[in-house]
């Protein structure tokens, strides 16, 4: 059986980085994005059971992101992670269809669990 | 110039007399608008948020000025205009009656006695006028310091939280031994950085959070509303039971996520004048302080009406009362005035619950800049409520009108009619003044004042 694909996008490579080794080493396959543009496309290339979520990224952020990748398939699982704390933010997450929300910093032990709860729902 | 490009609105019953005035004024560089009616000028005013001041030329008649004070008072301004009246020095003006209506009538309508009519009032109203501006100008730079400080404040709690992602994201990769094997020994250290992490973002959050009256602001795209930077309110008719709905089901992820009930009770008609977006601050603040320090499964109630004013009149001058009640631990009586302050948090609440301590702050300085107050006392579901009362929408009369008299006797049995309970009729005598003001609201106001007015003139050809 192939591994689950979990698409990471972030514009910071450490934050990818972090999480990249923890879900390998989960035995999950990773792809990483820097920008939301550039996770649209890769979305549309090759389908993510997964994908976390920043939300303060150049070009497209992540809320906007969301609301495409729920267009092209809303099964695919989307977790914002993000730094933003606000009450109003986790409102607009669930306004634009994400699964799931979670604010940095986040023990990436917890990502992984939370990454996990997604696929078993679907 | 004195008074370059105000715009001074000039009242009065001899538009001839106040010529030399006008001529002053805007010999001044002030732009001048003369009603030829006193009701006039006013009704101009109350739809010219940009009048910089009123100029009441009064002059010999005792009685006009006492009915132009109230009139001015009747428009509902919130005081921010000032208000001189030009009086003509003469014998029959009661320099006693004058100094009670302006002290009853309050600030900032302030009397002088024109003894130079071109110059005594325009040097008056010039320096009202000059006051004002520098401090609005004054206000502006102060908002505009606080927007850059909250921007700032928001950036760095941002930025800090992302970098400290990182800090705990390769501590506890290396705890969990993803970077080669740890001893325990090592993985305490790692756990402990990853801990200090974490206290750093509550800190970086509680900073945060001792910013804006916006919390949309700080909201991405792409849905409404808006990013906004700080901005000068900007004020209109609120639908109080629209709003509440909307920040209840702002925060309902929130309130489901710790099981708690939301009941609300609202009169649909409740209306109030203000700043939608920082009413709307303080709604999020207190109801979103109320799922917090309410334990799971608990209960939040919402309640938002009319309630009776004081002075005479069975329906004097109401004043809309909003109550958030929680079924949490309550305030302490002795702490109740303290929460208000900016950055004060109850020592039982400080491990407890995280948070920065200014959202009740915020809460007093909107509510106060809408001239009104909020409280907190025991609430009926055991925990706190916290209470506002706001004045209602003054701009959403239909109508209104005013009935003046100079024979106190007469005046007294008007009030009693009114005291009969006629719906959004308010009476209120000027201090020592023979003169009073009537002030009748609501959609029938013109049909109320004819009514009074013919019930009045009975009653003075009986006496």
């Amino acid at each position: 059986m192939s591994a689950t694909h979990v698409m990471l996008v972030d514009d910071n490579p450490q934050a990818l980085e972090i999480l990249e080794l923890r879900l390998r080493s989960l035995g999950y396959r990773i792809t990483t994005c820097h920008n939301g543009e550039v996770a649209l496309a890769e979305v549309k290339r090759d389908r993510p059971a997964v994908v976390v979520l920043d939300v303060t990224m150049p070009e497209l952020n992540g809320y906007q992101a969301c609301r495409e990748m729920k267009r092209i398939d809303k099964t695919i699982g989307v977790l914002i992670l993000t730094a933003k704390t606000d009450p109003a933010d986790r409102f607009w997450a669930k306004q634009v269809g994400a699964d799931a929300y979670m604010t940095k910093p986040a023990d990436p032990a917890a990502v992984a669990a939370k990454i996990s709860e997604l696929l078993a729902r679907s | 110039m004195m008074l370059e490009n105000a715009r001074i609105f000039v009242v009065t019953r001899d538009p001839a007399g106040a010529g030399a005035f006008v001529a002053a004024l805007e010999a001044e560089g002030a732009r001048a608008t003369l009603a030829r009616h006193p009701e006039e000028s006013f009704a101009a005013l109350a739809d010219a948020p940009d009048a910089d001041g009123v100029l009441v030329v009064a002059g010999d008649d005792p009685g006009a000025y006492a009915a132009l004070f109230a009139q001015a008072r009747a428009i509902g301004r919130t005081g921010d205009v000032p208000i001189i009246v030009a009086v003509e020095p003469s014998a029959a003006v009661d320099a006693v009656a004058i100094t009670s209506a302006v002290a009853v009538a309050g600030p900032p309508i302030a009397a002088v006695w024109a003894l130079d009519a071109a110059i005594a009032p325009r040097r008056e109203l010039a320096a009202a006028v000059a006051r004002e501006r520098a401090l609005a100008a004054r206000l502006e730079r102060v908002e505009q310091r606080l927007a850059a400080l909250d921007a700032s404040a928001h950036e760095i709690s941002h930025d800090g939280r992302a970098l400290l992602g990182v800090v705990v994201g390769y501590a506890a990769n290396l705890r969990d031994g993803l970077a080669g094997p740890v001893d325990e020994r090592q993985r305490a250290h790692l756990s402990r950085v990853k801990e200090a992490a974490d206290d750093v973002a509550a800190l970086l959050a509680r900073h945060a959070h001792a910013s804006s009256a916006e919390p949309e602001r700080q909201a991405s795209e792409p849905a409404p509303p808006p990013a906004a930077a700080k901005r000068a309110a900007r004020r209109s008719r609120v639908a109080v039971a629209d709003l509440v709905r909307s920040v209840v089901g702002l925060l309902d992820d929130t309130i489901r996520e710790h099981e708690q009930t939301v009941a609300v009770d609202l009169d649909e008609s409740l209306v109030v004048w203000g700043d939608e977006l920082a009413l709307r601050q303080c709604l999020v603040n207190l109801v979103s302080n109320a799922s917090k320090y309410t334990p799971r499964g608990g209960t939040i109630a919402v309640t938002a009406g009319f309630l009776p004013g004081e002075g005479r009149g069975a329906a004097a001058r109401r004043r809309a009362r909003v109550v958030i009640a929680d079924s949490g631990p309550g305030i302490p009586p002795a702490e109740s005035v303290r929460v208000f302050e900016r950055g004060v948090r109850l020592e039982r609440d400080a491990t407890s619950h995280p948070g920065s301590g200014v959202g009740l702050s915020v809460v007093h300085r909107i509510v106060g800049a809408h001239g009104g107050r909020v409280s907190v006392a025991d609430g009926p579901l055991g925990g706190a409520a916290f209470t506002i009362d706001l004045p209602v929408d003054a701009r959403g009369r239909e109508r209104r009108g005013i009935v003046l008299s100079a024979d106190l006797a007469a005046i007294e049995r008007l009030l009693a009619i009114v005291d009969e309970g006629a719906e959004g009729v308010e009476a209120r005598a000027i201090g020592d003044a023979d003169a009073v003001a009537i002030l009748v609201e609501g959609a029938d106001a013109k049909r109320e004042i004819d009514a009074l007015v013919a019930r009045f003139a009975k009653l003075s050809e009986v006496s």
